[in-house]
């Protein structure tokens, strides 16, 4: 009879628990969902800035897009440093038989979490770049140069190990990504300097044929 | 603990083949580049040390929590079937003499 009575016990709390994970996974889910919709409501307001006529409100929806897609990029990239130290401190390594499910989740997180963040700097910097704010433009740039040089490039080995889609060598998706390092500190002289000289470079196409 | 070296030149034939190389070896005997180590089971460049890449040693550390489950799963049922043994044995060895 104590052994049944045991038994129900934990059967209640195995129930309980599995309620709590479901509910911490939605709202872990609704975070996500969160800083990837101010990526979209950035994008729909520039879109919908240009079909609209009167200049003020252009202004405006152009503002509030940028603003949107800044803070979709900044939540995103905490996001993904976070996803990166869990890794690198071996957390997973705690739960037993889980090991490979956690990592492949978190990984499968700082892939969508980067993609964002690489379109939504993007656009910042093409609005920019429309608008005639070259400066604007090129701290973007700048910004995303940062990001790349101190959070994926410094993890790029790790980040490699834990994905298996990637080969770890300088071809495979981690380490060409450090490449999208941009040197935009020449370009921010060139537009602070007063006298701007664009020098245009005419490459001979070799033929392969 | 043996770790294995790779050549991570992609150009060579001996990263295609996924060729290894003992710990004490320094150059790709195919192309001549440094080697480097690599995880015995899928050839990623490891930069620390181990055996394994990242997954590879979560995936054999998993496989030996489960061995371990397994294990302990099967010891249990041998000992509650040997204690039911011992338990019922000791009582018809009691009851023997009854019987003769």
């Amino acid at each position: 009879m104590q052994m049944k009575a045991l038994q129900n016990q934990v059967e209640v709390l195995t129930d309980q628990i599995l309620a709590i994970d479901y509910n911490v996974k939605d709202v872990l889910q609704g975070q996500q969902n969160d800083r990837i919709g101010l990526y979209y409501s950035g994008l729909a307001l520039f879109l919908e800035a240009q079909n609209v006529n009167d200049e003020k409100i252009k202004k405006a929806l152009i503002a509030q897009s940028l603003r949107g897609l800044s803070e979709a990029t900044f939540q995103l990239t905490l996001t993904l440093q976070a996803d990166i130290r869990y890794l690198i401190n071996g957390e997973y390594k705690s739960v037993k038989g889980k090991r490979v499910e956690l990592i492949e989740k978190r990984m499968k997180s700082i892939h969508q979490s980067f993609a964002f963040i690489h379109q939504s700097t993007m656009l910042r910097a093409g609005i920019y770049c429309e608008l005639d704010e070259v400066a604007a433009m090129s701290t973007v740039l700048g910004e995303y140069s940062y990001f790349i040089e101190e959070t994926i490039a410094k993890n790029a080995g790790l980040l490699a190990q834990c994905d298996t889609s990637d080969s770890g060598t300088e071809s495979g998706i981690w380490k060409s990504r450090t490449n999208l390092k941009l040197d935009v500190v020449d370009l921010a002289k060139q537009i602070k300097s007063p006298e701007k000289i664009l020098y245009l470079g005419v490459e001979t196409e070799v033929k392969t044929w | 603990m043996v770790r294995v070296k790779g050549c991570v030149n992609e150009k060579c034939a001996a990263f295609k083949k996924k060729i290894t190389y003992k710990e004490s070896e320094e150059y790709c005997s195919k192309c001549g580049q440094t080697l480097s180590y690599v995880c015995k089971k899928c050839y990623t460049p490891l930069e620390e040390k181990g055996k394994y890449c990242a997954i590879h040693q979560a995936e054999k550390d998993d496989k030996a929590d489960h061995t371990k489950k397994v294990v302990l799963g099967v010891s249990g049922v041998v000992l509650s079937a040997g204690a039911v043994v011992f338990t019922k044995g000791k009582d018809i060895v009691k009851n023997i003499p009854k019987l003769k």
